[in-house]
């Protein structure tokens, strides 16, 4: 597949805010997915509600934009009914860790073969700036006036705990890294997820006094580390383990059931 | 599946019907689904007209398969007097106090609801409209069923029998009740 080819070209211009991370995220995934040889009519994209959720009407597979909070879900309705598309969804901080949560962290222990990437702005940007699960603590947003007083979730931690099989982090400001991490996690069998930390300059900056969008990716090299720095956000692979994946198991269950053998 | 090519594919186009012909993910025909209001490609829509024709035709979907949907049962309905009309727990209760009264020769009926929307008021006038009966209508709420009631049997045939405490209506409730409009 080539780059145009994936995109619905005729919907464009798309609704991100100029300076927005989404887009770069998109592009990541984009060129990441187009080593992969897939025929475009056995790949699914699905999404939830937000700003990032907006990504699949872009893209030319069989999409389908959910109610909030709920990819997740129809991913795994979509995966179980026919296992052979290869099942992606394209998810907020907001989307996946408030309403979306407990699919997130239910999908990860059962692990499905479904490749969640949650684009991290910190921010529910669509509905202009209501802070999220994912929003650092004491950080400014439209309902947090006087700072975030709650401590966000470490997505990868909770990823990781919850039994995600593959867990990697990347961020908007190295691009090319992040194309390789979302690559890995494309050709993982089983559940995994990339969580990309990408600006809102419109509402998260704004509202933290972060600068331009160039300062918000700045802010990002220099807070952000492969290698483990110490009071960095560590990026990179945490977790990338072989575990049986929920799909073909449960097949593999029902027929043993259907023949009267019990499982086990 | 569907019979013109991918490229001139409307998923949302229904015709002349209620229901679109969606083509299963995977089969060549890729489009966009979306929980926002959409068009015929599927894609959301902030047209007025395209919002409106897409929510008239989701709620013709249920009302015009009123009969496929309304699901109830019948007691005794046909010289009877009284007829207990219930939805959910107090059926139960309903069914004991209606079977026990018919033992003892008095004409009651009972109407189980097994679905509120749509609501069969259609039914509940052809009853009334043979049986002149009145209805006791037992509800764990404010008095809403025996409200949507009266749309379909005049309100003066109509008795409610209330509870909101927690507690379920119990048959010994009921009996009263009956007694009540016998007298």
């Amino acid at each position: 597949m080539t780059y145009k080819q994936m995109l619905r070209e005729n919907k464009m211009p798309h609704i991100w805010c100029p300076g927005c991370g989404h887009g770069m995220v998109l592009s990541a995934f984009l060129r990441a997915l187009a080593e992969k040889e897939l025929d475009p009519n056995n790949v699914a994209v699905i999404s939830g509600i937000g700003c990032s959720s907006r990504a699949s009407g872009y893209l030319d597979f069989n999409t389908l934009h959910t109610t909030h909070g709920r990819a997740i879900p129809f991913a795994t309705g979509i995966k179980m009914a026919k296992p052979e598309l290869k099942v992606i969804v394209l998810t907020g901080d907001g989307d996946s860790t408030a309403i979306g949560g407990n699919h997130l962290i239910h999908a990860a222990r059962r692990n499905i073969d479904l490749t969640v990437i949650v684009f991290n702005n910190s921010i529910y940007g669509m509905t202009s700036g209501q802070y999220s699960p994912l929003t650092p603590h004491m950080k400014l947003a439209t309902t947090a006036p006087y700072g975030n007083f709650d401590y966000p979730f470490d997505l990868v931690n909770l990823a990781k705990g919850a039994g995600a099989t593959f867990v990697a982090r990347g961020a908007t400001a190295q691009p090319r890294p992040l194309e390789k991490l979302i690559s890995q996690a494309l050709d993982h069998n089983g559940f995994s997820l990339v969580e990309v930390v990408t600006q809102c300059p419109t509402y998260f900056g704004r509202k933290n006094k972060m600068g331009s969008p160039v300062d918000m990716l700045q802010w990002q090299k220099e807070n952000t580390s492969s290698s483990g720095k110490e009071g960095k956000i560590p990026l990179g692979v945490f977790v990338q383990e072989e575990r049986p994946e929920y799909g073909a198991n449960y097949f593999q269950h029902a027929k043993k059931v259907a023949e009267g053998k019990s499982g086990e | 599946m569907p019979t013109v090519s991918p490229s001139e594919y409307l998923p949302y186009a229904t015709g002349d019907g209620l229901i679109p012909k969606l083509a299963p993910f995977g089969s060549g025909y890729r489009y966009h689904m979306s929980g926002l209001s959409h068009d015929e490609t599927g894609f959301p829509t902030s047209n007025p007209a395209t919002i409106e024709k897409l929510l008239i035709r989701l709620n013709d979907k249920i009302e015009k398969n009123r009969k496929d949907i309304i699901k109830y049962k019948a007691y005794d309905l046909d010289d009877a007097q009284v007829i207990f009309l219930a939805y959910g727990s107090p059926v139960r209760s309903a069914l004991q106090v209606q079977k026990e009264a018919r033992g003892r020769g008095e004409k009651v009926g009972l109407i189980q609801l097994q679905t509120l929307w749509p609501f069969p008021h259609e039914l509940l006038a052809d009853v009334f409209a043979a049986t002149k009966a009145n209805f006791i209508i037992p509800e764990l709420s404010l008095g809403q069923l025996a409200d949507e009631v009266s749309k379909s049997v005049p309100r003066e045939k109509i008795i409610g029998v209330k509870r909101n405490d927690g507690a379920l209506i119990n048959p010994a409730q009921l009996e009263q009740a009956l007694k009540g409009v016998l007298q």
